[in-house]
């Protein structure tokens, strides 16, 4: 055997064990399709498909699964790149100050998630700092079930949590830009808005896309914020109603055929927007 | 005189005017929430029960710490969940950093291997634990009392991480060390455990984190797979579930204690640039 032979087994070789274990995924999906898809006895069935897709539980969850995440990665989007723009300038205690904006992505998601029901709950702290101050008649049901609201409150929680990682990306790509550039234009008279909007904003793209992209992928997967502000029946998503099914219901069969269908969903999403962006570099 | 005016054109007069009040803001916005749970820990489950509730405790107690630890075996919880991000950071970086090195050296090992790690980051876990406890209970590994199912769980998000990053970091390595290596009789393997590895001490230090606190922080698995020997994301959920919120917030507490590591791990981040610098 030659050394490069030798080498290349080596590479194989070390490479494996974790393969193998990430190709274990692709046989627990392959046995959720064989469950979604058979009867207690074993046989073929379309049972399981036809009872979770006339669930009025699992079409409400289809139509926030689309509208949660959409509305939170454009707001993360827009909180993060303002928020990337006004560090940006902030140089005194810096390294304090960008730990602090990060701090609700760095606590566990359970405790960050803890604290918003603490404030946001009917008996909670905002409610008593609301009434206690005249600000309201009567307690606010910010997490009522079934209301317009309950979605504006989640849609904000489940922003604010990620909106720092965002900012980061975004302030990365603007740190990297020379400061002369912005000196140049301010010199030629430019004002702060044109700056913002012809040179910085236009240079950070490709950076805010690219965050914007990674958060998509999470932000469909969203399951503790709506879970555990308002329970999965009071406002579902696809990850509850599958843990619903799961664990509430104790029908593995329905839980797979609602986890599949998001899972699907993304892979698809997610190979057209890795195919667009594909098509776009390869655009002159 | 010239320069103080170049400085002051270089700043917004608007940055200038709201920075000192929105920062107060941010600070009340991040931490204040933070500060109610510590509140909520330290005062009487009772007084999570009144309305309009003060923002500042009627007494102190760790009455709530004690109640968890004497009847509700806290000190198990503590342990399982420290045990199985300690397991699942091991076999993580044993599996991924191997694993990383030679995608970072051969090309078709490098599609396969970042492609399928990227692959597990898009998955939503709920789609994999469920044919995941089907699979635990005929081997008894479901609701273990170490865990054993959930480390498996949290091997499908601890080795991409691992992966992903050691790949970035063997990629900034300079090949021509290995070769040297090679040229004066270094095995393969040899190269990797002596000369690769230890050039990429920052790396594994920064992905043990990061593993350790995922598996740490991870909820959506630990609910499906532990019904009754609970790790602590899932406690903190069960005890909100039921009102308890001094519970809660007292288990809150104490899994915030290793989450000042990620801010001090993000914080070395922050000044990246500063450290990529260095390497070269």
């Amino acid at each position: 055997m030659t050394f490069l032979q030798r080498q290349r087994l080596a590479y194989m070789g070390i490479t494996a064990p974790a393969l193998a274990f990430l190709s274990l995924q692709v046989l627990l999906i392959g046995s959720a399709l064989v469950s979604s898809l058979t009867d207690a006895q074993g046989a073929f069935t379309t049972a399981h498909l036809a009872r979770v897709f006339r669930d009025p539980l699992f079409l409400r969850g289809v139509t926030y699964n689309f509208v949660i995440p959409f509305l939170s990665v454009a707001m993360e989007a827009v909180t993060g790149l303002a928020m990337a723009l006004w560090f940006y300038h902030i140089r005194r205690g810096k390294t304090f100050w960008r730990t602090l904006a990060i701090v609700p992505f760095a606590v566990p998601e359970i405790v960050y998630l803890l604290t918003m029901k603490l404030l946001f709950r009917q008996h909670g702290y905002l409610n008593s700092v609301l009434v206690a101050s005249d600000l309201t008649s009567g307690a606010i049901g910010w997490l009522n079930p079934g209301e317009g609201l309950v979605v504006l409150v989640v849609i904000l929680v489940d922003a604010w949590r990620v909106t720092p990682l965002v900012f980061l990306i975004v302030l990365a790509a603007l740190e990297q830009m020379e400061e002369s550039t912005v000196e140049a234009a301010r010199v030629d008279g430019a004002s702060w808005a044109q700056v913002i909007r012809h040179i910085q904003v236009p240079l950070v793209l490709p950076a805010l896309g690219v965050a914007v992209a990674l958060r998509a992928v999470d932000a469909f997967r969203i399951f503790a914020t709506p879970l555990v502000l308002v329970g999965v029946e009071g406002l579902p998503v696809l990850t509850s109603v599958a843990y619903h099914y799961k664990a509430d219901l104790n029908d593995p069969a329905g839980a797979n055929v609602v986890a599949l269908s998001l899972a699907l969903g993304l892979v698809v999403a997610a190979s057209i927007g890795s195919f667009l962006v594909g098509r776009k570099e390869r655009m002159p | 005189m010239k320069r103080s005016s170049w400085h002051r054109g270089l700043t917004p007069p608007l940055f200038r005017a709201i920075t000192p009040g929105a920062l107060l803001v941010l600070a009340a916005v991040n931490l204040g929430p933070i500060g109610l749970v510590i509140r909520q820990a330290f005062s009487p489950e009772g007084e999570s029960a009144t309305w309009p509730i003060s923002l500042v405790p009627q007494s102190v107690t760790v009455e709530n710490l004690t109640l968890l630890w004497e009847t509700q075996s806290l000190g198990n919880h503590l342990f399982l969940s420290l045990w199985v991000a300690a397991l699942t950071t091991l076999i993580s970086l044993a599996l991924g950093f191997p694993a990383g090195w030679s995608a970072a050296r051969l090309g078709v090992l490098q599609k396969i291997a970042t492609r399928s790690a990227l692959l597990s980051r898009i998955l939503p876990p709920i789609t994999i634990a469920i044919p995941l406890t089907a699979m635990l209970i005929p081997v008894g590994a479901y609701n273990h009392p170490l865990g054993l199912g959930l480390v498996v769980a949290h091997l499908t998000i601890g080795i991409p991480i691992a992966i992903l990053i050691s790949f970035a970091a063997f990629r900034g390595f300079p090949r021509e060390f290995e070769e040297a290596a090679y040229v004066d009789g270094c095995s393969p393997l040899g190269v990797f455990w002596r000369i690769s590895l230890p050039s990429v001490k920052g790396s594994l230090a920064s992905a043990s984190i990061l593993v350790f606190l995922v598996s740490w922080d991870e909820f959506t698995y630990a609910l499906l797979l532990q019904l009754t020997n609970r790790t602590m994301p899932p406690l903190v959920y069960y005890y909100t579930e039921f009102g308890q919120l001094g519970a809660a917030s007292t288990l809150a507490f104490l899994m915030l204690l290793p989450a000042v590591v990620v801010i001090a791990a993000l914080q070395r981040l922050l000044v990246r640039g500063v450290l990529a610098g260095g390497i070269k």
